[in-house]
């Protein structure tokens, strides 16, 4: 025989009441868990990429830009500018050049040389540092040669600065002690790294090359072999 | 056979009960929906987002390689920018031969100045000569005056005698 009892019977009831709630409560809440779980995580990935691809895109316009740069200039800059920079300022001691080119316009223009002394610079390690060779020479002339001979001097590759000057006056012919300065530097260049931006060449700076560009090269000439010659055969007569 | 209804009519399911039950399935299926809506639309994200990480990888790859076959000319580069940095500095100390070229224009202006000794260096200029004539000396201090390379100028000497006229000593600095 089925006996209930009205307590047992409300118990289960209650069970069964609160049974059918609670799995769906405990359903939408680790809905609501997990889809704020995936919010966060998607969205901090989403925005992780994001700026991954912004850090990336914004190296590709630096080295785009570089590419851009340098194709350019090797096309039309460097073929250029190179040579020219490099013998007017190079990157060891030009005090020979500059003296042989000193001496060369001193012929041309007809000035006697009467004494000089090479200051040569020591080597100068610091690439951001310039060197200097002093050469200090006394010759005779007019003004307009004396004048003429500096001018031109300044026209020459490498780079020369009249640094002194002084003269006195004797029979229309002036003593002139002459000191000039001829400059090196050396250059390491440092690596760079590829992501930084190039620091491109200004305007004031290509018009300096410009200049470079003008002044006269130096003239070297290739001596040709004294030799070898044609030797006799020592047994030929045998 | 008779019903017998065994529920309490204190416990029995209320009709709201049941319509906020079935409201609460319904919830739970949107929920559901949006949440494999919204997983969806986050993993098709980070997939078009990967795949345009991939493609400017490969991009930021080909520029590298580019790059690094323009190492020379980088070299290059760098090297005619600091020549041109350098040289600029150099281009900037040339004064004396400038200097010159105005004492000479003084000279051929004045006409009988006779320059006796002249020191000219870039920021200091030493000039010892001698002047026939007031007029002379006046057009030539005048002159001498107007140099714009010299911050200030001043007489060291000035002395007359009749048969040289007037020897002067100015140093500009």
């Amino acid at each position: 025989m089925l006996t209930v009892k009205k307590n047992d019977l409300g118990a289960n009831l209650s069970n069964l009441r609160a049974n059918s709630s609670f799995v769906p409560s405990l359903y939408f809440l680790t809905i609501i868990v997990l889809l704020g779980i995936v919010l966060k995580v998607g969205i901090s990935k989403i925005n992780e990429q994001k700026r991954t691809l912004a850090d990336i895109k914004s190296r590709i316009s630096i080295l785009a830009d570089k590419e851009k740069t340098l194709s350019q200039a090797k096309n039309d800059m460097i073929g250029i500018f190179y040579n020219p920079a490099s013998i007017a300022l190079p990157t060891e001691n030009p005090a020979l050049v500059s003296f042989s080119e000193a001496k060369s316009l001193l012929n041309l223009y007809l000035l006697p040389i009467d004494e000089y002394s090479i200051n040569v610079g020591g080597d100068v390690q610091d690439q951001t540092a310039v060197g200097t060779t002093q050469l200090q020479f006394t010759i005779f002339g007019k003004m307009d040669q004396v004048l003429a001979f500096l001018k031109d001097l300044e026209k020459n590759s490498p780079l020369t600065v009249v640094n002194k000057l002084s003269f006195s006056n004797q029979k229309d012919l002036l003593n002139v002690e002459i000191s000039i300065n001829s400059f090196f530097s050396p250059f390491v260049a440092s690596k760079t790294a590829v992501d930084l931006p190039l620091q491109k060449i200004t305007e004031s700076e290509k018009s300096v090359l410009m200049d470079l560009g003008n002044l006269k090269q130096p003239t070297f000439s290739n001596p040709s072999p004294n030799g070898p010659f044609s030797r006799e055969n020592p047994f030929s007569s045998l | 056979m008779a019903e017998i209804n065994l529920y309490p009519e204190k416990q029995r399911q209320s009709i709201s009960w049941y319509k906020f039950s079935q409201a609460f399935k319904t919830i739970n299926f949107v929920v559901t929906v949006i949440f494999f809506v919204t997983a969806l639309i986050i993993v098709a994200f980070i997939i078009l987002n990967q795949n345009a990480i991939n493609q400017a990888k490969a991009e930021e790859d080909d520029y590298r390689s580019k790059l690094k076959a323009l190492s020379d000319v980088e070299y290059q580069y760098m090297f005619i920018k600091d020549r041109a940095a350098k040289a600029d500095e150099i281009l900037k100390t040339r004064k004396v031969v400038k200097n010159l070229e105005d004492i000479n224009s003084i000279m051929q202006k004045v006409g009988d100045v006779n320059l006796t000794e002249v020191q000219l260096e870039k920021s200091e200029l030493s000039i010892t000569a001698t002047v026939p004539t007031f007029s002379s000396l006046k057009t030539f201090i005048s002159e001498i005056k107007s140099l714009k390379s010299y911050q200030k100028g001043m007489i060291d000497s000035l002395s007359f005698s009749p048969d040289k006229g007037y020897s002067l000593q100015i140093n500009f600095q």
